[in-house]
């Protein structure tokens, strides 16, 4: 698994590099089906933590409740504003992208 | 309760007219409730559609939104959300005694 997400980094490096350069405070890019943190910027606590209250807890509610008020709809992006910062946070098929600025 | 709750909403939509022609111009509609009750104030959409809005995304989700942003750093706070999905953008403003949401 670990190597689609390095063949899509250096697919998409010219990308991943504007993402980061600007003011991003860091990411954390996570496998879906291990449940685990596959590449981040951060240290170990914080990325565990976003994996668990944003990957885990947020990502799967907002997705039933994207589709409990329309069965044929779903989730595509999240951005939550907080006083301090910025999640992004992307749900794909196989991994998900939090990116803090 | 909701005569207060409504009484003041009117006030701040009527200081911000310009800005809510705006919103209100490009978005498929608006669900504003109260955050007491998760009772729904004002709307421009059929009462079905509201409601199911106010049930999941207001008094569900938002309240596990503000709580996770809580758990990731206790001095922060949850100021606003955006939900993007194939058709709609829920934007969600949670705000002391409102939480608005618009949909484009």
């Amino acid at each position: 698994m670990n190597r689609i997400l390095e063949k899509v980094i250096h697919q998409n490096g010219t990308i991943v590099d504007r993402i980061l350069s600007e003011h991003t405070i860091g990411y954390v890019v996570s496998d879906n089906t291990a449940n685990a943190v596959a590449e981040t910027s951060f240290d170990n606590t914080s990325a565990q933590a976003i994996l668990k209250h944003l990957h885990g807890l947020l990502v799967s509610t907002c997705q039933s409740v994207v589709r409990d008020i329309d069965p044929s709809n779903k989730l595509c992006f999240m951005r939550l504003g907080t006083r301090k910062f910025e999640y992004l946070v992307a749900p794909e098929e196989y991994f998900t992208i939090t990116v803090v600025q | 309760m909701s005569k207060i709750y409504l009484k003041a909403m009117e006030d701040v939509v009527q200081r911000n007219t310009d800005n809510t022609n705006r919103i209100t111009e490009q978005a498929q509609g608006f669900v504003v409730s109260e955050n007491a009750g998760d009772s729904l104030l004002h709307t421009s959409f059929d009462l079905t559609t509201a409601q199911s809005i106010v049930k999941h995304l207001h008094a569900s989700f938002l309240k596990l939104a503000q709580s996770c942003v809580r758990d990731l750093d206790t001095d922060d706070k949850l100021c606003f959300l955006r939900v993007k999905t194939r058709k709609h953008e829920f934007l969600v403003s949670p705000e002391e005694a409102f939480t608005v949401t618009v949909v484009l």
